[in-house]
């Protein structure tokens, strides 16, 4: 149950160290059929920038659960314990406010491009957002669990889990 | 009104909103309350800069830098730099800068190079003798030179963000890298004899030795040599540079035997960390940088600076102490990513050629990272090595002292940047 737990919540990462090895492969690959085959292949960038879209939001989303993203925490550790917890609980919500919009909006995207297929490989853009709208979802999520942990918190530091820091270390 | 996302985008990062996202709540009000445009052009640019081929160079490169550390190649660097500069008065400091040096050419991060040789180099300086905090400073400023020889993240960025050749960024960076490394090594060295610091062996290595060594490592050197050869002879471009690099440093850990196939998890999840949590910065600005073109901040920019000095020298002057004034509050990335098309536009106009100017920002924004109170470089040579921050601060100085001269040097000397890509135009 633990391992399924840890699966589910590393879902993230997993996505995008794939989506990761496909744009090493693809890109590499298109150098190798330059100097080797006739013909070169054409499709390489297409999918390298497409896999490349989902490394980006995938990681950004497990990168946020290991508290990875920088900030300049000097201001606010600089205020009394309660003013720091008010003033974390609302930079979180506009987060979250952020995050549920830009959601929606690639969702829309995703919607809206259903008859646009990607040139060489004819793949639905559609697809393309539509990870990318799951990948901003997983941030919302994580986001709002965090607002959670900080309004449970009493000095409104947020504390991210030990194994997961250490592994992002 | 046209300054709101700009006055927004302050108080959200003095709010420790993190960088990403509050860059991308400004952008994300400008195109709700202005109104001009409909709001799916804000999501259309935040994913924009993933679709881009030039910047496919920066998880490739975080990668190759990862495979390699993982391959067990520090190891060998270190002792090809042992036997270089071992006998030398403060031996062990005199390896230090020599090891950034050699791994420069397959880190891209000065970040990671200090994380790695506080681990690696510290603890042994201490319990030869030397001062810890002297040995946390040597590590942090040498590591300093990973950022301008190729292949630097930095570069790639700004390559990028200023439409500028990144092939060409990367000959220009090779010329200041090595600068930053003789004269820190000069400085580590006069520090080191006032204070006696022993060689870390009792004599010069023979060339035998040298030799012997060279061959362990020599694999790996083929990594920045390759890169710039390739990018300079037009075999390929810097992405695809990269991703060759990531082949073949895979093979290189296969040869030496360091690399396992159960490392390989490991490897890409810090390198797939390390690029989203750059990439997501970069997208946010993408739409930031949408609302400052529309609303003309580069042009007037310019034009406010212009109506300050039009003498190129007091301009970069005045840009430097810029730079390092926000890069000592805000990561140097961040900055990076923020300002550059900011500057490029008004260097341009005053005929600075931006490939110079590239080394200049990123070396200054480098620098930035040793200085308190917000250093990423200082941060993580203190917490590596337990040293706090005050010593490491006094400890630092001489060699922040040489850092900014060798800056000085290489912004008004623009020869130590252009001289390498010239040749042969």
């Amino acid at each position: 149950m633990r391992m399924l737990r840890r699966g589910a919540a590393n879902l993230d990462l997993g996505v995008a160290c794939l989506a990761l090895v496909v744009v090493v492969a693809s890109v590499a690959w298109g150098v190798l059929t330059r100097y080797v085959v006739s013909q070169p292949a054409v499709w390489t960038t297409e999918l390298s920038s497409i896999a490349f879209a989902w490394v980006v939001f995938f990681g950004a989303a497990a990168a946020m659960r290991r508290g990875m993203h920088i900030a300049i925490p000097i201001f606010v550790d600089m205020l009394p314990a309660t003013a720091r917890k008010a003033a974390t609980l609302l930079s979180l919500a506009l987060v979250i406010g952020f995050l549920g919009y830009t959601f929606y909006l690639a969702g829309l995207l995703s919607a809206q491009s259903f008859n646009r297929p990607s040139p060489v490989l004819r793949i639905s853009f559609a697809y393309v957002y539509a990870g990318i709208a799951a990948a901003l979802f997983l941030m919302l999520v994580h986001a709002i669990l965090q607002l959670f942990a900080v309004w449970r918190s009493t000095d409104g530091t947020i504390a991210y889990p030990p194994q997961e820091a250490e592994e992002a270390g | 009104m046209d300054y709101l996302p700009v006055a927004t985008l302050l108080v959200l990062l003095a709010f420790n909103v993190q960088v990403a996202f509050a860059i991308g709540i400004a952008a994300l009000a400008f195109f709700v309350v202005s109104g001009a445009m409909p709001v799916q052009v804000f999501v259309q640019r935040f994913i924009a800069a993933t679709q881009s081929f030039p910047l496919l160079a920066v998880p490739f490169f975080i990668l190759a830098g990862a495979i390699m550390n993982e391959a067990g190649i520090t190891r060998r660097m270190l002792h090809l730099a042992e036997t270089l500069t071992g006998h030398v008065t403060g031996g062990l400091a005199q390896v230090n800068i020599v090891l950034s040096t050699l791994l420069s050419g397959m880190s891209g991060s000065a970040n990671a190079d200090t994380a790695v040789q506080s681990k690696l180099l510290v603890p042994e300086m201490a319990r030869r003798g030397y001062d810890v905090g002297y040995s946390a400073a040597v590590t942090a400023s040498s590591s300093i030179i990973a950022a301008t020889i190729p292949p630097g993240i930095g570069l790639i960025l700004y390559g990028f963000l200023a439409n500028v050749s990144i092939g060409a960024l990367f000959l220009a960076g090779i010329l200041p890298g090595l600068l930053l490394a003789i004269l820190l090594m000069i400085a580590a060295w006069v520090i080191a004899r006032r204070r006696g610091y022993l060689p870390s062996r009792a004599k010069r290595a023979s060339w035998q030795e040298r030799w012997e060594a060279f061959k362990g490592a020599w694999l790996a050197l083929l990594i920045p040599v390759g890169v710039v050869g390739g990018i300079r002879f037009g075999l390929f471009t810097a992405t695809e540079a990269g991703a060759v690099a990531v082949v073949y440093s895979i093979a290189v850990g296969l040869v030496y035997r360091g690399l396992s196939w159960r490392s390989i998890p490991k490897v890409l999840s810090q390198s797939v960390l390390a690029t989203a949590a750059i990439m997501l910065i970069i997208c946010a600005a993408n739409a930031f940088g949408f609302y400052m073109s529309w609303v003309g901040i580069p042009k007037q920019a310019a034009n406010f600076i212009a109506g300050l000095t039009e003498n190129p020298v007091l301009i970069l002057l005045l840009i430097n102490v810029l730079l390092l004034g926000v890069g000592m509050l805000i990561e140097g990335t961040a900055v990076l990513i923020l300002l550059t098309p900011i500057l490029v536009p008004v260097i341009t106009a005053l005929g600075i050629d931006p490939v110079h100017f590239g080394i200049v920002m990123v070396l200054n924004l480098t620098i930035g990272g040793m200085t308190p109170p917000l250093g990423t470089l200082m941060f993580v040579a203190c917490s590596v090595t337990g040293v706090s921050i005050a010593k490491f601060t006094r400890e630092a100085a001489p060699f922040l002292a040489v850092l900014l001269a060798a800056l000085l040097a290489v912004t008004f000397i623009p020869q130590i940047a252009l001289w390498l890509p010239s040749l042969g135009h």
